[in-house]
């Protein structure tokens, strides 16, 4: 069920108003209303603001600057708990200011050596694989790197971006214009299309050497500060020494990191929850109102909290803040909505919200659910062995994953609710693993086998009795909140559609002699005037659409045969594999039989849910289920994100509110 | 297991209408699927509908099965 919710306005002292907002958040029982839109007398905004607002956005920038540090932690910048710990003043925003800006240097200096380190992996990756492959190139080179040196002869690396040799003839060439017979330029062809030379050259022509280069456009490998001096050879083996010390020092360096960081980090983690706590209140000052001496503040409240939310106010504040309900509320459609249902069927909430939030003041459909979809689960699957084995599986998932998320706890539940019902149904079709019981054991039914030639006319009346049954309490559901709130024509087509389904099914009666033939007039006569009623709201049009409504009512009723049909393919299946497990030897039976019924109850488990869903969403809910409704967001509480709560969308301002200074 | 070409046909009957339905189904069920998949990829509250609109083809091939139901349980041996 939907719980009542209220509006109230909350008055106090202009000067308490941080304090409210801070005892409010701690309550966790109001959805906050941004005033703006509220039917109030003139109100401005709280003054203080430019103070508010810088006050507010240090405590922003101190929030991003710790999420920053705990996200270095690594393992403790997950986002804000989803209910944080309520204790504010033991945090001093200008405390954990001075401790985050005194060790911040020291972080800062250990994380860009870190980044310093990373990018000269890659760096260092890059050029020697090149460089390897050009002292491939001049094999001497390796071994002659001193007596290069004493000959003052000096190396490059070049990279020709073609593929042509002829260019290297004619580099030569140039080169020969300059240097005479003082050089060696040889090539081959490296990664890329492109053509590595290395050139050897007297170290006091460098010059010459490089303005020629630049002239032709020819592009050398660059090789970082460190490494520009050194020869070839010498390059290479320094960047691979530094290649093997660099994991090490990535290491010490993180470790120091962790060191200066896991000191603080649960203070830290601790001290963004409550800052955030309090921007978040901060925030809040924007949704209130104030005179010159006065604030006002609108929130959304759960009746049956109201009480406790007025002794909470006056408990702490005294008269000096006033808790008002405003009469407008008890029937506003834009209220938030709060499901509160009995235990065993909390876990069907998720399955309506998946669906849509019920609008306010309508249906809450949570309690049907739960009690028709592990029936028609179970009808469907209806095996005592498939249904203990979902059983176990829905227990164990609970037990090992429902901490972890709430549609994960729920929806084992949900199924395991579904598996005791296919377990009962197991027991009505005596099936266990399909026929195996009956054949193994002589396991009866209490009602029939499912795979006996006559049950299918019984199964598929029996469908088309529940889908009935569905349809039918949903029309009335429908009928009943339509006369609730005073809308006729909604209610009359709801009448006549439950006259046309009683016509439809008198027709049926008769024609297979359950009714007597003078019953026929009358079934006519109650279908057509059910049609007209129909189909008269939606006047000229209901010409076409009533009609159309008839046949979908057929449909929406036929559609429940799927009950019928997903058993039956479920049971042939299983039958199916124990026949096969009889064919061959035992021990090929045995594996074929179980891949089966493991096939099997892999489907099980999965297309009886969704078809059950479907009956409900499709069939039943569009009978009456209005949605659209907005999940109550209590000011203070976080959804599974550590998103907090943002105001509620305002209602229609019936009065215009003065805003600004 | 001896079967009349009566018995046969009306198989063979019931087997199309369940057959050419889940076709049908099928081929809607893949349209829908994709641009279901596609709008929930942008908005995963959108869960709960994708699902309804994925299924509603379903009932297709329920009529068609309950078209072979008919064939088998009416006109049977």
């Amino acid at each position: 069920m939907l719980v009542p919710m209220t509006k109230v306005r909350i008055i106090g002292r202009r000067e308490r108003l941080e304090e409210v907002l801070e005892h409010l958040y701690s309550l966790r029982l109001v959805e906050l209303v941004d005033v703006e839109a509220e039917p109030l007398p003139a109100v401005d905004r709280p003054s203080g603001s430019e103070e508010r607002t810088e006050r507010r956005e240090r405590l922003r920038l101190l929030v991003a600057e710790l999420d920053g540090l705990l996200d270095l932690t690594g393992g403790d910048g997950a986002p804000v708990a989803e209910e944080i710990p309520f204790e504010p003043h033991e945090v001093d925003p200008e405390g954990v200011r001075a401790e985050v800006r005194a060790l911040a240097p020291r972080v800062d200096e250990l994380t860009a050596r870190i980044q310093a380190l990373f990018a000269e992996e890659v760096v260092v990756g890059r050029y020697i694989g090149l460089l390897r492959h050009l002292l491939e190139i001049v094999p001497e080179l390796r071994l002659l790197d001193t007596e290069l040196a004493a000959l003052r002869l000096g190396t490059i690396a070049l990279v020709l971006n073609t593929e042509d040799a002829s260019v290297v003839e004619l580099l030569r060439e140039e080169l020969r214009g300059t240097l005479g017979a003082r050089f060696l330029l040889v090539s081959a062809p490296v990664e890329g299309g492109a053509l590595g030379c290395v050139l050897i050259f007297p170290l006091d022509a460098r010059a010459e050497v490089h303005e020629l280069l630049g002239r032709q456009r020819v592009r050398q490998v660059p090789l970082p500060d460190a490494y520009r001096d050194l020869s070839l050879r010498a390059s290479v083996e320094a960047m691979e020494a530094r290649l093997r010390a660099h994991p090490g020092e990535v290491v010490a360096a993180r470790a120091e990191l962790d060191a200066v960081l896991g000191a603080h980090s649960a203070e830290w983690s601790s001290a963004r929850d409550a800052l955030t706590a309090r921007l978040e209140q901060l925030d809040a000052v924007r949704w209130t109102g104030a005179t010159r001496r006065a604030f006002v503040a609108a929130a959304w409240v759960p009746r049956h909290e109201l009480a406790r939310l007025g002794d909470a106010l006056v408990g702490r504040f005294g008269g000096e803040v006033v808790l008002e309900e405003a009469s407008a509320g008890r029937r506003d459609t834009s209220a938030p909505v709060l499901l509160r249902n009995a235990r065993p069927a909390r876990p069907f909430e998720f399955l309506v919200r998946l669906y849509d939030d019920p609008r306010a003041r309508s249906l809450d459909p949570t309690g049907l659910v739960a009690l028709f979809i592990p029936l028609m689960f179970g009808l469907m699957v209806g095996d005592v062995v498939y249904g203990a084995v979902l059983l176990a599986v829905a227990l164990v998932v609970r037990a090992r994953l429902g901490a972890r998320s709430p549609v994960v706890r729920d929806g084992s539940l949900a199924l395991a609710a579904g598996s005791v019902c296919a377990i009962a149904f197991g027991v009505v079709y005596g099936e266990a693993l399909g026929d195996l019981g009956e054949r193994a054991f002589g396991m009866p039914a209490l009602w029939r086998h499912r795979d006996d030639a006559d049950a299918l006319e019984p199964l598929l009346l029996f469908a088309l009795a529940i889908g009935t049954a569905h349809v039918v309490l949903g029309y009335v559901l429908g009928l009943w909140q339509s006369w609730r709130d005073r809308y006729v024509r909604p209610a009359l087509a709801h009448v006549g559609s439950l006259l046309v389904l009683a016509g439809l099914f008198g027709l049926a009666a008769v024609a297979t002699e359950r009714l007597p033939g003078a019953a026929l007039g009358p079934a006519v006569a109650v279908g057509i005037v059910g049609l007209v009623l129909a189909s008269a709201p939606h006047g000229r049009l209901g010409l076409v659409l009533g009609p159309l409504e008839l046949v979908g009512m057929i449909g929406n009723v036929l559609s429940y045969l799927r009950l019928a049909a997903v058993g039956l393919a479920s049971v042939y299946l299983a039958v199916v594999a124990n026949e096969l497990a009889t064919v061959g030897p035992i021990w090929m039976g045995v594996v074929v039989a179980a891949f089966l019924h493991a096939l099997n109850l892999a489907l099980a488990g999965f297309t009886p849910a969704i078809q059950a869903l479907r009956l409900q969403y499709v069939e039943f809910f569009s009978k009456f289920f209005v949605g659209g409704g907005r999940a109550f967001r209590p000011f203070g509480a976080r959804d599974g994100s550590g998103r907090a709560a943002r105001p509620a969308p305002a209602a229609v301002p019936t009065t215009p509110v003065r805003t600004g200074a | 297991m001896d079967v009349d070409i009566g018995t046969g046909l009306l198989g063979i009957g019931a087997g199309l209408a369940v057959g050419l339905a889940a076709i049908g189904t099928g081929v809607a069920q893949s349209r829908i699927g994709a641009a279901a998949m596609g709008a929930v990829a942008e908005r995963p509250e959108l869960m709960g509908r994708a699902i309804l609109l994925v299924a509603i083809p379903e009932t297709l091939v329920i009529l068609g099965f309950a078209v072979a139901a008919m064939v088998i349980v009416l006109l049977g041996p």
